[in-house]
Order: structure tokens, then C-alpha cells, then sequence
């Protein structure tokens, strides 16, 4: 009986030490027809007890987009917003990637 | 008794919410020509199975007068709600293919396809365990 | 107890799937005026992704979906629009993703 309690904690904290993911929302703009030159950016933040104070790693993710693409155009940008949850915890993250065109 | 649990019931299913889930607004370029403003709506029915069975097995135990069919109502629900795990949003319906066709219908509106100040607008209207789940897109076509 | 049991196996027997569709995204007509529709082809790409008891620990299947329509066009894509949904199931769900366009090849 003991062994199956430990076998449980075991698995709780193992499912915790990994996370679950989902997919919270999801865009795409105009692809353009020259894509060599793909641009990528992640922001992530954590959330503690369900309590957010403020959605500042999104902005940082578009900064880090556009400092890849200086003097250019960012076109065919995918966004996905996920969220990793464990037990006490949520990972916030946005990533982002495009086409950087350069005139 | 009865009366009062008919109404309550009632209640419930005639009071109707709006819910808005998701929007996201793109560009609006108003300098190349007239602004017409379009929209389609792609809708369809929807129902919390769950709350329908915990609900009509409490009214059927308290109709009948038997508390053994009243107590088994949220068991019921429960049951339901685990064959339909999953993430949502707003009620489920029984089909996922109504809202494919909105490229299609955007051009219908707008044949020359030259559109901006998209919307994308995610939203329900909820009647009880009931509701209409609506995928609208506005937008403006510029002539 | 006789009531829950027929009602559980007529459930199993019918499947009642149900479905959520989360939201649907449209862009890209920024250009459209340029654009002969004649000459245009309407794309689309599909992917799933099988999650059982909610242990899922990434998000590829929307790389994979980008990437199918990415490969069915080798000039512009405008129009775009990508919907996001998820089919219910027994202690499991299929998260699914539907991108379309409209290609411009080059």
C-alpha cells in the first residue's frame, strides 16, 4: 500500500517536473514568396498562484522580432500564445517567427 | 413547490448572456477609397450536455417525487462531462467544420477581395445550458 | 442506478462527439487590390494533435500546419486565415488546426 502511495507522489511529481502544454491562441498574416531569411523570437513569463501582474513579455517578443529585421519588412508572422502548466506554476510564452525582407 | 422549481428552471433557460471570448483587430487603411462595411457570421447550436442531464434528472426526481433519482443528477453530469474532456470554448457543439467557409464568403461580400480593418471576433449567445456559438468576421470593403 | 447504466451505455454506443471551435484569425488583404483572383488557387493544410488525459508537451502540430502551407505554394499567400479547435472525447480530445489561403505564384 505504501509502495502504491509512493508510486502516485512519483508520477504527480514527475507530470509536474514536465508540464502540460496548450495552446491559448494562434495568428498568421500574408506569407511572402521570398522566405530565406526566417526571423524567430520567444518571450516567456511566470505565473505564481494564478496571479498576473502585468503582459509586459509580449511586447518583448515583437522588440526582439523587429531587432532581427532592422530597416526591413516582417511579413508571414506566425504568434502562437501557449501556457505550460504545473503545479503551482504557469509558463507564459509567446513565440513568434517571420520573414525578414531586406530592400 | 413545484411551481417554484418550474419557474427557477425557466428562469435560467429564458434569461439569455452575450459573451465575447476573442477579438483581434488588424489594420484600417481609410485613405484609398470608400469604406463599406462587411460581415459574416458563421453560427451554430450548442449545448452543455452535462448541465441538460444534471438539470432534467433533478426535475424529473423532483416531478416524480423520488430524492434516489434527484441524488444521482451532478453523478450524471459528472459522467458526461468526463466523456467530453477537453479544452473549450463557450458550449460544445456537434460539428467543427461551420466556420470554414469564411474566406470563401469574405470574397461573396467583397468580390474584389480588397478588404481592411479586419475583425476577428469570437462570441456567444447563451440561453441557460444552451447557446448559439458565433465565429463573426467584420471587416470593411474598400471600393 | 438502473436509469444512470443505460443512459451511460447508450452514450458509449451513440459517441456523442463534441466539438469547440476556439477561434478562427483572418489577414493578409493589405495587397488584395494588386491580386488577379483568376490566377489565384485557394490552399489549405490541416494537422491534429492526440492528447490523451491532458499530457501534451509541445505545440508542433501548428508548425506542421504552417510548414504544409508553406509547401503547397511557392509565391505569395494572402488572405490568410487560421481556426483552432479541439474535438472532445473519453478522457481524451484532438486539438486541430486549419490554415488556408489564397496563393499568388510567382
Amino acid at each position: 500500500m505504501k509502495s502504491v502511495w509512493q508510486l502516485i507522489l512519483l508520477s504527480i511529481i514527475g507530470m509536474n517536473l514536465f508540464g502540460c502544454m496548450s495552446l491559448a491562441s494562434l495568428s498568421l498574416t500574408q506569407v511572402p514568396a521570398d522566405r530565406n531569411n526566417l526571423v524567430v523570437s520567444q518571450a516567456h513569463d511566470w505565473v505564481f498562484m494564478g496571479i498576473v501582474t502585468q503582459n509586459d513579455f509580449a511586447d518583448q517578443a515583437v522588440n526582439d522580432l523587429q531587432k532581427q529585421c532592422r530597416n526591413g519588412k516582417l511579413t508571414g508572422i506566425l504568434t502562437k500564445y501557449q501556457m505550460t502548466f504545473y503545479l503551482l506554476a504557469v509558463k507564459r510564452e509567446v513565440v513568434a517567427s517571420g520573414y525578414c525582407q531586406r530592400s | 413547490m413545484h411551481r417554484i422549481t418550474v419557474g427557477f428552471f425557466a428562469s435560467i433557460v429564458l434569461t439569455s448572456c452575450a459573451r465575447l471570448d476573442h477579438i483581434h483587430i488588424s489594420d484600417i487603411d481609410q485613405s484609398t477609397g470608400i469604406l463599406t462595411p462587411i460581415s459574416v457570421a458563421m453560427n451554430e447550436q450548442a449545448i452543455e450536455t452535462s448541465e441538460v442531464a444534471t438539470l432534467s434528472t433533478a426535475l424529473v426526481g423532483v416531478l416524480l417525487d423520488s430524492p434516489k433519482i434527484s441524488e444521482n443528477a451532478d453523478e450524471l453530469g459528472d459522467l458526461i462531462h468526463l466523456m467530453h474532456l477537453g479544452p473549450r470554448t463557450g458550449n460544445p457543439t456537434s460539428n467543427d467544420r461551420y466556420a470554414e467557409n469564411v474566406l470563401e464568403q469574405l470574397y461573396i461580400q467583397c468580390p474584389s477581395g480588397n478588404i481592411t480593418g479586419l475583425r476577428s471576433i469570437r462570441e456567444s449567445t447563451t440561453y441557460g445550458p444552451v447557446s448559439g456559438e458565433i465565429v463573426r468576421i467584420a471587416a470593411f470593403c474598400i471600393h | 442506478m438502473k436509469i444512470l447504466s443505460v443512459c451511460f451505455a447508450y452514450l458509449l454506443l451513440t459517441g456523442c462527439a463534441s466539438h469547440s471551435v476556439h477561434f478562427v484569425h483572418v489577414d493578409g488583404f493589405e495587397d488584395a487590390a494588386d491580386i488577379d483572383l483568376s490566377e489565384a488557387i485557394y490552399i489549405e493544410s490541416r494537422s491534429e494533435q492526440q492528447v490523451v488525459l491532458g499530457l501534451v508537451f509541445d505545440t508542433t502540430y501548428v508548425d506542421q500546419a504552417y510548414q504544409n502551407l508553406l509547401n503547397q505554394c511557392d509565391g505569395e499567400i494572402h488572405a490568410v486565415s487560421s481556426q483552432y479547435s479541439t474535438t472532445h472525447g473519453i478522457l481524451q480530445w484532438t486539438n486541430k488546426i486549419l490554415m488556408k489561403g489564397v496563393c499568388l505564384e510567382s
